[in-house]
């Protein structure tokens, strides 16, 4: 039933797609400005550790408090935004890499260079995404750079299975056969032909799956594997505000509102991106 | 020397896998034929025929699993396969999806210029110029992506493509087969001018007679991956009664409305 009965105006004008695209693009840039310019907008040293003043209510000279250690709770979550987003970049961006070569090359040269790399993709697809890395983490050893490299090597054949797909149904067309009779090479035809005709859905998985980095990031901190302390990231927050859940429970709350809308509007741009080019989502 | 050579090609489709063996599937039998300079030689057949195959293995896409092809004496699957490929063009059928969305009709056209010579961005301008009006096109057309294009329109720049690089032989892949009475006529026109100034051969692949008639100087007939039938000239295609041309000929309308009868 589509009656309209005066209320939902607000709903309607969160489904208009520019305001989301806007919203979230500008929500996203003011923090990873903010995440750059920390040092200069932090209060406080955030690993100040100044006994005298844990647990703070919110103040002038703490916005946001303080935690069990009288660290400036809100100099914590701006270095925070630091890693986690700045990893989450990194993440994307090298399994991001990796996928399209490997999804390229299975897509392009098909046969069995095809079957080869897309059955090591099943291996590694047969397993839940977060156990597989739990157990890389496992065998590496908890550490930032390990749940990097962890993180990187499953992620990577989701993206080598979606490019391989984009590549090959593209293969098919005639213009990628009349580049070939006229005598372009393969990287041009890479260049030219393939990579720009798969960049608007590459642009959607992309922000779709940053959110994703950001919560793999953040849960490998949160279960102690990532970050170690002292250093500030928000998952590694909410790990060390969980003691304090009955008398401080902001600790743990400003942090998980940050992943929250953080991952939010990576998403929500992610579908007004897909309406927009027309891209469907695929199933993970 | 001919131009182009196929000397008994067989090919066969069919994925072989690592658990699963499909059954292969055969789609050209023994097939030679031979084309000359400035010659036209229609291929006829029904749907799945194995024309299209035949089209690919020529151009150099697809190695045949038997058999030779010689262009210019050359085996172009052989060692240099490279040599070939300024000579031998290709108009396909469908030609939204012959050309890359993402390119302007001058990229397009500049394409096979670009790889096979050396041009400042002068001349190769100038040379675009000459290209887009030779089919019939303006110069603004050049900045133009092809959705601002019809069906017709892009044809004419898939053909100034393929004569961008002087080339000695067209594939026409089924090249007027989705196009309109009125364009058809006029991209055949077309061909058949470009023919004589270019001296060009083509190999006209198509189940459309009149078009085939319209074009071409010898006929094969294609039927179940085999050769059934070589007419030398228009005349013995003409008085051909063999029943594999004749079927061919049904299927066409006859030109007046009046001589027209349902067949069973």
């Amino acid at each position: 039933m589509n009656v309209p009965l005066g209320r939902p105006r607000l709903l309607e004008r969160l489904s208009n797609q520019r305001l989301i695209l806007i919203g979230c693009s500008v929500f996203l840039g003011l923090l990873f400005l903010a995440a750059l310019a920390a040092p200069w907008l932090a209060p406080h040293d955030p690993f100040l550790v100044n006994l005298a003043v844990k647990l703070q209510d919110p103040s002038w000279t703490y916005p946001l408090g303080t935690d069990h250690l009288g660290r400036c709770t809100l100099s914590r979550l701006l270095y925070g935004a630091r890693v986690s987003l700045g990893f989450a970049v990194l993440i994307f961006a090298s399994s991001l890499l990796i996928g399209l070569l490997v999804g390229t090359l299975a897509g392009y040269i098909g046969g069995w260079v095809d079957q080869l790399l897309m059955r090591f993709c099943d291996g590694v697809m047969a397993f839940p995404s977060l156990i597989l890395v739990l157990g890389l983490v496992g065998i590496f050893g908890p550490g930032l750079k390990q749940v990097i490299i962890a993180l990187m090597l499953v992620q990577w054949v989701y993206y080598a299975r979606m490019f391989r797909g984009l590549i090959m149904t593209l293969k098919e067309k005639n213009f990628i056969a009349a580049a070939r009779v006229n005598g372009s090479s393969h990287w041009k035809i890479f260049r030219t032909h393939l990579l720009p005709n798969i960049l608007p859905p590459l642009l959607v998985i992309g922000t779709l799956e940053m959110g994703w980095a950001i919560m793999d990031i953040s849960a490998m901190s949160f279960l102690g594997l990532g970050v170690q302390s002292p250093a500030a990231e928000w998952g590694a927050m909410i790990h060390e505000g969980k003691s304090y859940i009955r008398s401080n429970p902001e600790l743990m709350i400003y942090p998980g509102l940050m992943i929250m809308l953080v991952i939010a509007s990576f998403n929500l741009l992610g579908e007004s991106l897909s309406e927009r080019f027309g891209v469907t989502k695929q199933t993970k | 020397m001919s131009l182009l050579r196929m000397e008994q090609v067989s090919h066969r489709y069919g994925k072989r896998r690592v658990l699963s063996r499909q059954a292969e599937r055969t789609v050209l039998q023994d097939v030679s034929l031979t084309l000359e300079t400035g010659m036209c030689l229609g291929l006829l057949g029904k749907s799945g025929a194995g024309k299209s195959t035949l089209g690919r293995i020529l151009l150099g896409l697809e190695r045949p699993k038997a058999g030779r092809v010689l262009f210019e004496g050359q085996d172009i699957y052989g060692t240099h396969p490279k040599d070939y490929r300024q000579d031998i063009q290709v108009v396909f059928q469908d030609s939204f999806a012959a050309v890359n969305p993402k390119l302007t009709a001058g990229q397009i056209i500049a394409e096979p210029l670009t790889n096979f010579t050396r041009l400042s961005p002068e001349a190769l301008e100038q040379k675009l110029i000459t290209l887009i009006e030779q089919v019939g096109l303006t110069r603004a057309d050049l900045a133009k992506y092809p959705s601002a294009f019809s069906g017709g329109q892009l044809q004419r720049i898939c053909i100034a493509r393929a004569i961008a690089t002087n080339p000695k032989l067209i594939v026409l892949d089924e090249a007027v087969s989705s196009l309109d009475m009125v364009n058809k006529a006029m991209i055949l026109k077309l061909l058949r001018e470009l023919k004589e100034t270019y001296d060009l051969a083509y190999l006209f692949i198509t189940h459309d007679v009149q078009a085939a008639q319209a074009l071409s100087d010898q006929f094969m007939i294609l039927e179940q991956g085999q050769i059934v039938g070589h007419y030398p000239t228009p005349q013995a295609f003409d008085q051909a009664t063999d029943p594999y041309v004749s079927a061919i000929k049904d299927a066409m309308l006859a030109t007046h409305p009046r001589k027209r009868t349902i067949r069973k």
